[in-house]
């Protein structure tokens, strides 16, 4: 196994040390650019009270690259699609070095806090919160409940 | 008593000379620290094995420094888009610090590849050793 | 004496056969009978010869041809009859074999004069009675027996023979069984008489089995009745050679194994040829293990000497045991205690890299400690020898650790490697060895390592002490012993183990340290191009990230204000680096920084001294061309912008190497310009200790007070033997009598010349060590 950079070893560390309120991120232990994440919904939002799983890659590249992330809960959200991945452009085009595995989670949890059926992932969803917001809010309010609850 | 140094067996260390450094803005701790690999700017990018002449350090105009190697691997991706990863800026060497001249035409390929369309508008400017992107 | 009826027909018919000649004789019968009688204890023959009168009587009535023969039968029945009675009466008080001896002669001494019993008549009827005895009598047997043994063991052969020979007549055959075991009892004494504490010879159970049959075989196989090539016995005894030399080499195991190793090798390899079961291997390593335990691991014994110890016992135990399996156990057995001991990394690392002398004369303590060290540093530099390893890793992984450094080109070396390697581990196996074993050592190396669990440690102290040597360096260059140790430490300690990557760059430091020196050298010899430089000045510059200097901490680079002439040289060093390195800096290091110093005091009296920069310059703020300068503390702090704390450390060690004096009343320090002629021994001694003084550890005031008492300790442990005596006999006692006591008990040539607070303090150390307490009177008494 090639050794890790030093940035992977600084930012696991961290991690471990100083989580983030509300977020946890573990790496795995036969692969450290693995990662279980768990992020909790934001407070007054339709994600309230329910813990998400996803999944953190660190390709190769990291940090020239972006690291993949993918919610492995389901979640009723415009922009993370069935498959759990996710629409957010730090992701992809806005990605920058400077930017860490605590960053890019907190950016997922600000996105739990403020969907944006503007630049949808999932059409359908994103239809139904332009279409009927109360309706879509008590939908994800469900999924929560159904899916994420901390049970 | 007078007392006379014979031999001097001085030790000294080296750091990178970044000029303003003293008064630097220290953000959250990091303020050594390369802002891609996260190593202090006076020990080595991810890929070198001795710091110094082997790993150097450059300056951003934006006052953003990086090793050279971190800051050119970036740059050449596409995502990068000639900017600079903490500010966002477009970026480019700092001119007249001594720290840069060395790494000026080293950057300006980098800067070449990863930005084509500008650049082609104004081939002169690549020539000049204090060359700087836009 | 009361005779019974069938005695007094006998004599009635003796008379009767007579005849015509009882008339004449019957008298001198009468008188024959009696001293033939064993029974007549007061008038028969007493073991002397008959007098004339029985004499002529037993020449007419026995030894005669005309001698009647119902008259002889009858006599013989007679004689036996009484002899009967009288064996029969008597054999209970029969204890050793020499009652049965004079028995016999009592017995068989009239015989001897009178014709009466043929041959094997009489020995018949005495074999009978030997016969009886041993069945009836089993005291008595078992006395013959053990007086049998004797006899052999002190080689008394005729005697044994005689007394053999009785034993064998008494139980109809020979005894081949108890003559062996005697024979075996007898191996025992001689081996264990020969298999002294002699470790130098090779082949001593040969030697001595020779030696043994030469003196004694030719004897033994006569009484055994056996041909001397009889090989089953000879195997016998030889084998018993082997297991004494087993039993006795066992309860020596220390002296062998530490104590008279490496000289005791020859004694090693014998051992590891006789050593054919599990369970003898066991037995010796466990007896090594007690003796260890008793005599190395406890607090008295220093570290190095416990380390040296353990080496020692390491390689004698894969002489011995070539399937590596036990040093685990000894490996297992020490490292617990000696994790406990704080220096014990550094102690190895030292004896490594043979930095034992100027180490130990750092800390103070006793050119014997630096001995050691450099035993141990001999022990182990060996292991710079290019060797495998087997059983430190698993064995798939021993396959790859196994790569020559050094090809040897020898088939024959590496045929024995690599039958190593596919070795099934079986001690019996009998794989030669190198004569020397040098291919073992790197084990040794590895082994060590693996005594310290954590490899991190060891890094961490290696580089720790690297980097004072490099710092202490004159010039650039190294010397071989790091450069083999740096290779060692890379490939043993580094790189094969980095999983852990922390554990690679650690390593990966030692480059950019090595490089960073080497720069420097390049550097300085541009540097030294300029005109009017300073050449004196011989710098270091240093990637300080990779020696483990924190840029800000406050020891490693604390900031002193330099001289000016310093200070401008050094400045002159800083811009020319700048220039030459474009967009870098150079920050100084005067506590890692050496200088050479030059003290001229006003008489004139010149001396030199070697200590780091700090120290140095602030030393010289007392520096003037003309008197000595007074100057307080305080002042010295504001000069050169330093803590008083660190100042005054700074101070007292001028203070001790009597350059500074300071005066209690009036806060002073001045310079000691008129030093009596002490000077000239004061400064020899600085230069000896250069090593101590140079990066002095900011502590050298409480390193020096700790390293008087341990010296005060160690020479203490020396009347320990005599404290505890009197302690023993008298109960608690006072100081102040141990003291006097002490005086008057310690011989002249031990020297005790401690005063009683001294004592005290070693008093009290015992008890904190356990083996004393201390009373509510003041006075001590042995921990019961």
């Amino acid at each position: 196994m090639a050794s890790l950079p030093k940035r992977i070893i600084k930012e696991t560390e961290r991690l471990v040390s100083d989580p983030v309120p509300g977020i946890t991120a573990i790496p795995h232990e036969e692969n450290l650019r693995y990662f279980q994440v768990t992020v909790e919904g934001p407070e007054q939002s339709p994600y309230e009270n329910g813990v998400f799983n996803l999944e953190l890659f660190l390709p190769d590249d990291y940090p020239m690259e972006a690291p993949k992330v993918r919610f492995l809960t389901k979640i009723y959200h415009p922009n993370i699609d069935r498959l759990g991945r996710i629409c957010l452009d730090v992701l992809k085009n806005n990605w920058s070095p400077a930017l860490q595995i605590r960053t890019v989670l907190l950016s997922v949890q600000a996105l739990l806090a403020s969907p944006n059926p503007n630049d949808p992932l999932a059409n359908d969803v994103a239809e139904e919160w332009l279409q009927n917001e109360d309706n879509a809010i008590a939908k994800a309010r469900e999924w929560t409940n159904m899916y994420a609850s901390k049970q | 008593m007078l007392l006379e140094f014979e031999k001097v067996y001085p030790v000294f260390s080296w750091s990178w000379d970044i000029p303003g450094d003293e008064n630097a803005v220290k953000e959250n701790g990091d303020e050594d620290l390369c802002g891609i690999c996260r190593v202090s700017y006076n020990g080595t990018c991810p890929s070198c094995k001795y710091p110094g002449d082997d790993c150097p350090l450059v300056i951003g105009e934006c006052n953003h420094n990086f090793h050279v190697h971190c800051i050119q691997q970036w740059l050449d991706t596409p995502t990068a888009k000639g900017l600079c990863p903490m500010c966002r800026q477009p970026f480019s060497l700092k001119r007249n610090v001594a720290i840069n001249e060395f790494q000026m035409g080293r950057l300006a390929k980098v800067l070449i590849n990863s930005q084509p369309a500008t650049l082609n508008d104004d081939q002169d400017m690549m020539m000049e050793p204090e060359f700087v992107v836009r | 004496m009361v005779s019974t009826n069938e005695e007094t027909q006998l004599v009635e018919q003796l008379h009767y056969t007579l005849g015509d000649l009882d008339a004449s004789f019957s008298d001198d019968l009468e008188g024959l009978l009696t001293w033939l009688n064993p029974n007549e204890t007061q008038s028969n023959h007493q073991l002397r010869p008959p007098i004339l009168r029985i004499k002529s009587a037993i020449k007419t009535l026995v030894n005669n041809k005309n001698a009647q023969e119902p008259f002889l039968d009858l006599l013989r029945q007679f004689v036996v009859y009484q002899t009967r009675v009288h064996f029969f009466s008597n054999f209970r008080s029969l204890v050793h074999f020499k009652d049965l001896q004079k028995l016999e002669r009592y017995y068989e001494f009239p015989l001897r004069f009178l014709e009466l019993f043929g041959d094997g008549e009489w020995t018949e009827e005495i074999s009978g009675f030997r016969n009886y005895l041993i069945f009836y009598h089993p005291v008595l047997a078992r006395n013959v027996k053990l007086r049998l043994k004797q006899l052999i063991l002190e080689d008394d052969f005729e005697m044994a023979m005689k007394v053999y020979s009785w034993l064998c007549s008494a139980e109809g055959h020979s005894l081949t069984q108890l003559l062996v075991d005697i024979i075996l009892a007898k191996v025992k004494v001689f081996a264990s008489k020969e298999f002294s504490a002699e470790f130098t010879r090779r082949f001593v159970i040969m030697e001595t089995y020779n030696s043994f049959m030469a003196s004694f075989w030719s004897t033994l196989s006569t009484m055994l009745e056996c041909p001397e090539d009889n090989h089953e016995i000879t195997k016998e005894i030889y084998e018993s050679f082997e297991a004494q030399f087993i039993e006795i080499r066992t309860r020596q195991a220390f002296d062998i194994f530490v104590t008279e190793y490496p000289n005791s090798k020859p004694t090693l390899l014998e051992l590891r040829a006789v050593l054919k079961s599990p369970s003898k291997y066991t037995q010796l390593i466990t007896e090594l293990l007690v003796q260890f335990e008793a005599r190395v691991l406890k607090p008295s014994v220093t570290t190095v000497e416990i380390l040296l110890s353990y080496v020692k016992a390491i390689k004698s135990i894969l002489t011995v045991d070539i399937s590596n399996r036990y040093f685990q156990l000894l490996t297992n057995f020490v490292r617990p205690y000696l994790m406990e001991r704080r220096d014990a990394v550094v102690s190895f690392l030292n004896a490594m890299l043979g930095m034992g002398t100027i180490e130990h004369r750092e800390s103070g303590t006793k050119v014997s400690q630096a001995n050691i060290t450099s035993q141990l540093s001999k022990e182990i530099s060996d292991s710079y020898q290019p060797i495998f390893t087997t059983t430190m890793e698993s064995s798939s992984h021993s396959q790859q650790q196994y790569t020559p450094i050094r090809a040897t080109g020898e088939p024959v070396c590496s045929q024995v490697i690599a039958r190593f390697l596919e070795w099934s581990p079986e001690p019996s196996d009998s794989i030669q060895f190198n004569g020397d074993n040098s291919f073992m050592s790197e084990g040794i190396f590895n082994i060590i390592i693996e005594l310290f669990d954590s490899r991190d440690v060891i890094i961490a102290e290696f580089l720790r002490l690297f980097k004072e040597k490099l710092f202490n360096l004159r010039g650039y260059r190294l010397e071989t012993n790091w450069h083999s140790s740096l290779k060692i430490l890379k490939e043993r300690v580094g790189l094969n183990k980095f999983s852990n990557a922390q554990d690679f760059s650690n390593v990966n430091n030692i480059d950019v340290m090595l490089r960073d020196i080497k720069q420097s050298e390049d550097l300085c010899c541009e540097m030294h191009k300029i005109p009017n430089i300073n050449v004196d000045i011989v710098p270091k510059i240093i990637s300080y990230l990779f020696w483990g200097i924190v840029s800000d901490s406050e020891s490693s680079s604390r900031e002193v204000v330099l001289p000016t002439k310093l200070d401008h040289d050094m400045t002159i060093y800083k811009n020319n680096y700048a220039k030459m390195k474009k967009g870098r800096k150079l920050r100084l290091h005067p506590a890692q920084s050496l200088v050479k110093i030059r003290l001229t005091c006003a008489n004139g009296r010149t001396s030199r001294h070697e200590v780091s920069m700090d120290k140095a310059v602030i030393l010289s703020c007392f520096s003037s061309e003309h008197e000595s300068k007074s100057l307080t503390l305080e002042e010295v702090s504001a000069k050169v912008d330093v803590e008083k704390e660190f100042v005054q450390q700074v101070l007292n060690f001028w203070l001790q190497a009597s350059v500074l004096t300071y005066d209690h009343e009036s806060g002073l320090y001045c310079t000691l310009d008129h030093g009596e002629n002490s000077d000239d021994v004061k400064s020899s001694r600085m230069l000896g200790s250069t090593g101590s003084t140079i990066h002095g550890r900011n502590d050298s005031g409480a390193a020096a007070v700790r390293s008087q008492q341990q010296e005060l300790f160690q020479s203490m442990e020396r009347v320990w033997p005599f404290i505890k005596g009197m302690l023993t006999n008298l109960g608690s006692m006072k100081p102040e009598k141990i003291h006097s006591f002490l005086k008057m008990a310690v011989p002249k040539e031990m020297g005790f010349t401690a005063t009683v607070s001294q004592l005290e303090s070693f008093l009290c150390h015992m008890v904190d060590e356990n083996q004393l307490e201390s009373t509510a009177s003041g006075a001590f008494k042995l921990v019961k």
